[in-house]
């Protein structure tokens, strides 16, 4: 680049417009070249001259209260209005859809069934699938000291067993499942005509969970955690009658008893 | 209740840049009295004109209102003087040697000279007063500028070039007629 290009793009240069690549080529020139450097000095200093002393004017008080009057009438209350300015629709805009997928993410975060929910199908499921199949007890015994060695044999955990035929509630058996994973105990118990399954698994390091209970499509579901066993119970029994039952059941297993 | 929302935006859009619109009047005018009537003219312009302004660059499109009012009664009003359209090539005339360089002390001197300056930029021809001003003053892009005065990029910089040698020489002329 010569003086006669470092010239005619000094002000360019001086005004941050020019692009990389010449600005590059300017700059090395003005390192090679004395009068270039000079003169880029010296406009330097007087940008710096105008940029400091030439005044920008405001403008008066009266004049902005006139055109504020002939384009509107309003003040500060117009400055103040409801309306928003096309920048602000889209911002306005942008904030919505923000809070459309926020709302959208929170919905599912909640809505989405959660493991224990789900678990719960499982264990609905498995409940009416034996009913209908009639594959339902692998055990026949309604004494719980043949049911409990008998999945205590085939399972690496031995579950509570208990039987409440005084209270309405006959152990009819027990059998082996499987459930999210691994093998489980169920028992099975009757209540009129009703059955009864309760599932039991250990659950390492569960807490103790207090008792949920939910009714899908005429079933109840009851599920908590205690003595280091997760337990469901489902039936089509009448919600008191388990509640009952399950009142029996949990009052049967002290806590922290394996 | 449309009405109503226009005026509103049009406050809204318009009365953050009014010290930009008159600042820029005042220059072009180089008179405050002739600025209030320019900028006040161009503002209803801009309000009668809202409903064609497209969000674009809100500074910008009432710059280039104060400026096109400015010509039209600068026109008006000054009957007397020949506006002939401005001529790049013929005003960008190669700027004579040791034009730029080492500053003369009495020069310098002129640069912290607030009136000065007001006086050489002045001098200055409307057409490199008003790039001056919009860069300097308002601190505005090239491409801005273009908007504002409806030039091609290319002569901003020409003119914003020519407009400095011009000022310079202007600051030495009132410094050697003192």
């Amino acid at each position: 680049m010569d003086c006669t290009d470092a010239r005619e793009l000094l002000d360019g240069y001086l005004d941050y417009e020019l692009d990389a690549a010449h600005a590059m080529q300017v700059a090395h020139h003005f390192n090679s070249c004395n009068a270039c450097r000079a003169a880029h000095a010296a406009a330097v200093r007087l940008r710096a001259a105008v940029r400091d002393h030439a005044p920008r004017y405001r403008a008066p008080a009266q004049l902005r209260a006139r055109i504020v009057a002939a384009t509107g009438g309003k003040t500060a209350a117009a400055r103040e209005q409801k309306w928003l300015r096309p920048g602000e629709w889209l911002r306005l805009g942008a904030s919505f859809a923000f809070a459309v997928v926020l709302a959208w993410s929170v919905t599912y975060h909640f809505v989405k069934p959660s493991a224990a929910d789900l678990l719960a199908d499982q264990v609905l499921s498995t409940h009416v699938r034996g009913v209908l199949s009639g594959r339902l007890i692998d055990v026949v015994s309604s004494d719980r000291h043949t049911v409990k060695p008998w999945l205590s044999a085939r399972l690496d955990f031995s579950p509570p067993v208990a039987d409440f035929a005084q209270q309405g509630f006959t152990l009819s058996g027990g059998r082996l499942d499987y459930l999210d994973g691994r093998p489980i105990a169920v028992l099975v118990y009757q209540c009129r005509n009703h059955v009864i399954s309760v599932f039991v698994w250990p659950e390492a390091g569960a807490d103790e969970a207090g008792l949920e209970r939910e009714s899908v499509k005429g079933y109840h579901v009851a599920r908590w955690s205690a003595g280091g066993f997760r337990h469901y119970v489902v039936s089509d029994l009448e919600e008191e009658q388990l509640a009952r039952f399950v009142g029996l059941l949990r009052a049967a297993e002290p806590a922290g008893k394996r | 209740m449309a009405r109503e929302q226009d005026e509103n935006g049009f406050a809204r859009i318009a009365l953050p840049h009014l010290d930009a619109a008159y600042s820029l009047a005042r220059w072009l005018t180089r008179d405050e009295h002739l600025a209030e009537d320019v900028v006040q003219e161009a503002y209803l312009r801009a309000f009668r004109f809202f409903g064609n302004f497209r969000g674009e660059d809100a500074k910008a499109w009432l710059l280039a209102i104060v400026r096109n009012t400015f010509y039209t009664l600068h026109k008006q009003n000054q009957v007397q003087r020949l506006h002939e359209p401005f001529d790049d090539e013929l005003h960008d005339a190669p700027v004579e040697a040791g034009a730029e360089g080492d500053d003369p002390q009495t020069l310098l001197a002129r640069f912290t000279d607030a009136q000065a300056i007001r006086t050489a930029m002045e001098a200055l021809p409307d057409e490199y007063r008003e790039v001056l001003v919009l860069r300097e003053i308002e601190d505005m892009s090239y491409k801005e500028i273009a908007a504002v005065a409806k030039l091609p990029i290319g002569t901003v910089m020409s003119r914003l070039a020519r407009a400095r040698k011009l000022l310079r020489t202007n600051l030495q002329c009132a410094d050697e007629g003192r």
